[in-house]
């Protein structure tokens, strides 16, 4: 982690000094000897400790790796094994990034593979566009997934995000990204029945969502333990959450999320937040005005949750997490006279947390510092317009979605640039080959 | 930004010996890494030095930082050590590096010790 900590401030990745100390020694109450018999060490580290790296610059890219097997299935076990041991990846089994593939699904940019998209915390890799592809190659994915992988880590990058928050803290938070816009239905993500995943109909989210992770966690230096102090990690951090929205079920008169981000419709966009929990919310039916109100009084029921980062340095004003409907849902609601402003507005009066509840767990600080008079429900956003609420998942009204926010982050976008339109309809097609029509709705 | 790089030969090979081997070249998806800052110099010794404590308050720094304080004022009695909640504080000031950096040269630090994570 000391390591990283350099390596995402500019410096070369040493310590002056390394010392290592059985974990239980920061235990409270623990013995402190093994660290008093080391202070001398501590006084070499300031005084005579000189680093290996003296130059400033950019390392050329590490080089590429040979294994050889007894014939090409061998080959793929040796080399997963040997990424393994290098601890390059999430664990699973990954496809080889060998020179054809990322050559192939480069052709899903008409960047150059060594631009540089920017670097990733906490360790402070470079991601250039090559990078990303050898990771999306790695998860399993195709060239036209490129596009969005790389909307997904600019829009993670950008500060306001805290990214090396995401990538290094103890929470146990993942990377969400939502997708608007054409590109979605054509590289076939997923906005209906199951679409957080899994799907072989629908295999984009998981690859790219699995790139990210790699992204993460090879370039990034997000390793557990190592460069990420998260406690738990969690089973959505394999894939992360990447899914599209169901544009086609947005009832009349109802914002994408991509419009609450000010992107007009048609445009390809992504929208990155960082959660720590996906919960599923059961009975959200709604047919009429008493079923909305019990529908949007259940959804906020799971929202009043005492997360305290929602009031961690700025976040207050950032996003409290997401909540999802689906399209039969949204619809009831606006016949019930529900607009997404208003359904908002409802929602956040409705998820505040009672005051008893506050002082019960030590909450007054986070309330007078979020500026919320003693005695009063403490909201868990500042303003209602913070959720962000959207519509996906399978046609009926019976489950929505909530997330709760991960670590102090905003959410951020970027938009999606594909190639050049022949190129695209190159891939486009190539897909329908390798994989069969693009599923109808 | 664009900016064209040779890549080195491969110094990694796994090998297994037969006659029927087959052989895969893969990329090593760890990338590129820039140094933009370099290791501060180190100092000669730390007599008559001013030595701050940077501390996110985890990992029992309460406990650690004054036996190290403690430790290093026997070997060095003119070094000034800043303890840690004199220095920059705790969360969340010790996480805006600009704060940190303000903060320590308006001591007047030499040097300073940080990192008590692993």
């Amino acid at each position: 982690m000391v390591q990283n900590a350099f390596g995402a401030m500019g410096f070369s990745a040493e310590a002056a000094t390394l010392l290592e100390f059985p974990v239980t020694m920061f235990d409270p109450g623990s013995d402190l000897t093994p660290l008093k018999e080391n202070i001398d060490k501590v006084v070499e580290g300031l005084t005579k400790w000189q680093p290996a790296v003296k130059t400033k610059g950019i390392s050329p890219p590490p080089p590429m790796v040979k294994v050889r097997g007894r014939d090409y299935a061998d080959a793929v076990a040796q080399m997963n094994l040997l990424f393994l041991k290098n601890r390059w990846g999430d664990g699973l089994p990954i496809v080889p990034p060998t020179k054809e593939r990322v050559n192939w699904i480069l052709r899903g940019t008409d960047l150059p593979r060594d631009s540089i998209v920017g670097k990733i915390l906490p360790r402070g890799g470079i991601a250039t566009v090559e990078g990303m592809a050898v990771c999306l190659a790695m998860a399993g994915g195709r060239p036209e997934h490129l596009p969005v992988l790389l909307a997904a880590v600019e829009a993670m990058i950008i500060p306001k995000q805290r990214h090396f928050h995401l990538n290094s803290t103890t929470n146990s938070c993942l990377p969400v990204v939502v997708v608007n816009g054409p590109v979605a239905r054509q590289i076939r993500l997923n906005s209906g029945y199951g679409c957080l995943g899994p799907s072989a109909e629908y295999p984009a989210g998981a690859a790219i969502g699995r790139a990210l992770r790699l992204v993460m966690l090879t370039v990034g230096g997000g390793v557990p333990g190592r460069g990420s102090m998260s406690l738990y990690g969690g089973p959505g951090r394999y894939a992360n959450v990447v899914f599209a929205e169901d544009e086609a079920g947005l009832p009349p008169g109802w914002k994408s999320i991509s419009a609450d981000f000010g992107y007009s419709r048609g445009k390809n966009t992504v929208v990155f937040h960082n959660v720590s929990s996906t919960t599923n919310i059961n009975g959200t039916s709604v047919g009429d005005e008493a079923s909305a109100l019990k529908a949007l009084n259940l959804i906020a029921a799971f929202m009043r949750v005492p997360n305290h980062n929602c009031y961690f340095l700025d976040t207050y004003d950032g996003c409290p997490g997401i909540v999802l409907v689906s399209r039969n849902t949204a619809a009831g609601l606006v016949h019930a006279g529900w607009s997404k402003e208003k359904i908002r507005e409802y929602l956040w009066e409705n998820s505040k947390i009672p005051w008893s509840e506050v002082k019960k767990l030590g909450y007054e600080e986070e309330a007078r510092a979020s500026g919320i008079p003693e005695g009063e429900p403490l909201p868990i956003t500042r303003k209602p317009e913070n959720l962000i609420l959207g519509v996906a998942g399978g046609m009926q009204a019976q489950h929505s979605y909530w997330m709760q926010m991960g670590v102090s982050g905003w959410p951020t976008s970027a938009e999606i640039r594909r190639p050049e339109n022949t190129r695209w309809n190159e891939l486009l097609k190539e897909a329908i080959n390798d994989l069969g029509p693009v599923p109808e709705k | 930004m664009v900016q064209k790089r040779q890549r080195k030969p491969s110094s990694k090979t796994k090998k297994v010996k037969s006659a029927e081997a087959k052989v895969i070249e893969v990329f090593d998806p760890t990338g590129a890494f820039e140094i933009t800052r370099l290791h501060a110099p180190r100092l000669k010794d730390l007599h008559g030095k001013t030595i701050g404590e940077i501390s996110n308050s985890i990992w029992e720094t309460d406990r650690t930082f004054p036996l190290i304080r403690e430790e290093l004022l026997k070997r060095y009695p003119t070094a000034k050590i800043i303890p840690y909640d004199e220095l920059v504080g705790t969360r969340p000031q010790c996480e805006d590096l600009e704060y940190v950096a303000r903060a320590v040269k308006a001591k007047g630090c030499d040097a300073v010790i940080a990192g008590n994570a692993s």
